[in-house]
């Protein structure tokens, strides 16, 4: 997937978003990701994501199509014997339907695919933890896989070995929820919910409330209980890094995130990359600082730059129960449509959206832009202070073109 | 017959786990192991291989650690050791130490042991494929579930007794949590108290009353399962599936502890009532919250 031109340092890599279902993924793909991955309705973990039909599947890969963009699904449940059941059905239907690659952590899965759909790309999963160019090499070898997606662990030194030594594509994450445990090896979840978290079912016990014990001695005390809950990753800062690697592909985490996380973080990635690659990266601080404060508009958990820098430690915990889960109510609403004779647009509104209010247009391919709401119109024309029903339909001026589905939210610095 | 596997914990237990009737001692080494056991040095081990094999047993080495690239020159170094050594097993987590042991002509001699990932027949297949030894089943897995695949693949190994590994992060978890609370003045432990290394560490969590043994070391941080797994109950079952070896978890057991259930199910082995052997051992160790772990718990998504 990487594209370089020989007169430049950096390459450019495929931006890759999360998808909960179809809406979503367009959106990815209208706000500037290069491929999308999602789950079917089986053999994907994030079983709580509202995940796709084959019809979805089908969907999805047209408009993908349309606008030069690829589509991956996760095959990356831990397969029981259960599980193999139809499998290779849902294989060959995904080859049909127009799928670039399916993720796996799977080698039985692997070989399978490589068998019977060998249209599509074998994209090994993060969940098979590969830290180093030999398992890496490895899973090439023995599985003849097309893409290895990198352990979060891996630090950025270990990011650019691997690439250089690993003979197919490779792909890392740069943003979104981590795991405080390595992918796959955790069953905190199974022992204390009976939920698998290796098949879809993680109950996120990391995040709970523990009382640490030496011996007979509680260590921890009543307002400092013992949480392992990790910090989401927010890699803007080793884009550039990564782009000089070679890395083919940035993964997005977050396939159970909103239309607006998924436009905003898209979006905010889309600009970076590409004003990397056109400045070869010789970006100022200024302008990172921009991009960076643009990505972290579309966030609303605390974050961090995962193991890229060094060994995640202290300030990648979060210690306190049901952490970074506050709510973001940036979001305002969405175009429905906009005359570009009178200005007016009609907008759905999702949440308070005051007059007077400075606002900022998120709008797919073009940079951001912002306004100031001089009046608000209810359906009947009745001029309004505020509009704050949710899915509410209302006109405003807005002085600039704007185009159905493009994103209002809270202007901020 | 399957033979027994038991963990050597301290480098000093392997005799009486062979006395107890371990046919195979699964020793943990520096910069290959992942495990609250003791990592041995080469010498050591050299000390427990002469041990092991004057009592005409096996040793099996665990290198169960997640390896990263700047560790990869000192691994291919191990296994180059290893080889020298008369080692009979070389369990793996890591692609990379099958990849070293291909190159070394040393396939024959791995057990893939992906902890929790082993789950199906199927990827139990691949890895056979390639000419490996064996593989690890999954402890989280029915019996029913266990049975089919140790009764198809033939070179399972089964865990069936011991504390068994939920969780293993890369990060030091514990180390974070006391220096976040260094400031803390309610907080029980001194400032320059490590917690890396210390094995009489347990997280119980606040609506319930398990203790989960923890450990942190170089590798990262491990979170044992609070309960002790006990197989008396399904043992003449799952032996029927012809696995290649059963495993007991020596971690968080004490010596007496490991060596009476390495001699229990020495004696089912020898022919004897398991429900009656472990009748002998539940009475004996009625303190350790004994069960039968995922035998009879299907986990649901």
């Amino acid at each position: 997937m990487n594209r370089k031109q020989s007169d430049k340092k950096l390459s450019k890599p495929e931006l890759l978003a999360p998808a909960g279902d179809l809406a979503r993924a367009k959106v990815a793909i209208n706000y500037g990701a290069d491929a999308v991955y999602l789950g079917g309705m089986s053999f994907s973990l994030r079983s709580h994501a509202s995940n796709f039909t084959m019809d979805d599947i089908r969907e999805v890969c047209a408009y993908a199509k349309e606008h030069g963009a690829n589509i991956h699904v996760t095959v990356n449940i831990i397969p029981h014997n259960e599980d193999f059941e139809g499998l290779e059905e849902y294989l060959k239907e995904l080859e049909a339907a127009g799928v670039t690659a399916i993720i796996t952590a799977s080698v039985s899965i692997m070989a399978l695919a490589k068998r019977v759909a060998p249209k599509l790309e074998v994209h090994c999963s993060t969940q098979m933890s590969i830290t180093n160019s030999m398992a890496a090499k490895m899973m090439v070898e023995e599985n003849h896989v097309d893409r290895v997606v990198l352990a979060r662990e891996c630090s950025m030194d270990e990011v650019c070995a691997i690439t250089k030594e690993c003979p197919v594509e490779t792909e890392a994450f740069i943003h979104g929820g981590m795991c405080v445990n390595i992918s796959g090896r955790c069953t905190l979840s199974n022992r204390m919910t009976l939920r698998d978290a290796n098949r879809g079912g993680c109950a996120q016990s990391c995040r709970w409330q523990y009382h640490l014990y030496d011996g007979e001695t509680e260590l921890s005390t009543e307002e400092n209980l013992f949480t392992l809950g990790s910090k989401d990753m927010m890699a803007g800062r080793q884009i550039k890094e990564l782009m000089e690697a070679n890395v083919s592909s940035l993964k997005i985490e977050g396939r159970m995130k909103s239309e607006y996380y998924v436009a905003s973080v898209v979006s905010g990635y889309r600009h970076l990359i590409d004003e990397l690659y056109e400045c070869d990266g010789e970006m100022s601080d200024e302008r990172m600082a921009y991009h960076l404060n643009e990505i972290n508009k579309g966030e609303n958990r605390e974050v961090c730059p995962g193991f890229y820098p060094e060994r995640a430690g202290k300030d990648s915990i979060i210690f306190h129960e049901y952490s970074n889960n506050s709510v973001n109510h940036d979001f305002l609403g969405t175009v429905v449509d906009y005359d570009a004779t009178t200005k007016i647009a009609h907008v759905q509104v999702r949440n308070v959206i005051m007059k007077d209010e400075k606002i900022e247009a998120l709008m797919p391919g073009k940079d951001n832009a912002t306004f100031a709401i001089s009046w608000i119109k209810d359906k009947n024309g009745f001029e309004m202070e505020k509009a704050n029903k949710p899915m509410e339909i209302v006109s405003m001026e807005i002085p600039f073109e704007v185009n159905e589905k493009d994103i209002l939210r809270k202007w901020r610095e | 017959m399957s033979e027994l596997i038991t963990t050597l914990e301290s480098a000093g237990d392997a005799e009486q786990l062979l006395i107890a009737g371990a046919d195979t001692i699964l020793v943990a080494l520096q910069d290959l192991s992942s495990t609250v056991a003791d990592k041995l040095t080469m010498e050591q081990l050299d000390l427990v291989i002469e041990t092991a094999k004057a009592a005409g047993k096996k040793i099996a080495v665990r290198a169960n650690m997640t390896i990263h690239e700047g560790s990869l020159a000192v691994v291919e170094e191990k296994m180059k050791e290893l080889a020298e050594r008369d080692v009979d097993a070389i369990w793996t987590t890591d692609p990379s130490v099958f990849y070293l042991a291909k190159r070394k002509g040393m396939t024959d001699k791995i057990v893939y042991d992906p902890e929790m990932l082993m789950t199906s027949i199927n990827d139990a297949s691949w890895w056979l494929e390639r000419g490996i030894k064996g593989i690890c089943i999954s402890p989280i897995l029915t019996l029913q579930e266990t049975e089919e695949i140790a009764g198809t693949v033939k070179k399972a190994v089964v865990t069936v007794h011991g504390r068994t590994l939920m969780s293993r992060s890369y990060r030091k978890l514990l180390t974070a949590y006391q220096q976040t609370n260094a400031e803390n003045p309610d907080t029980s432990w001194a400032a320059d108290s490590k917690l890396e290394g210390r094995k009489t560490l347990a997280l119980t969590e606040k609506t319930r009353d398990g203790r989960m043994p923890v450990f942190e070391d170089e590798t990262g941080t491990l979170i044992y399962s609070d309960n002790v797994l006990d197989s008396f109950d399904v043992i003449e079952d799952v032996l029927k599936s012809n696995p290649m070896g059963l495993l007991i978890e020596g971690s968080f057991l004490n010596q007496e502890e490991q060596c009476a259930a390495v001699h229990a199910y020495k004696r089912i082995l020898g022919g004897e009532s398991a429900a009656e052997v472990g009748k002998e051992y539940r009475s004996a160790f009625a303190f350790e919250p004994l069960d039968s772990g995922y035998y009879e718990q299907k986990t649901v998504r």
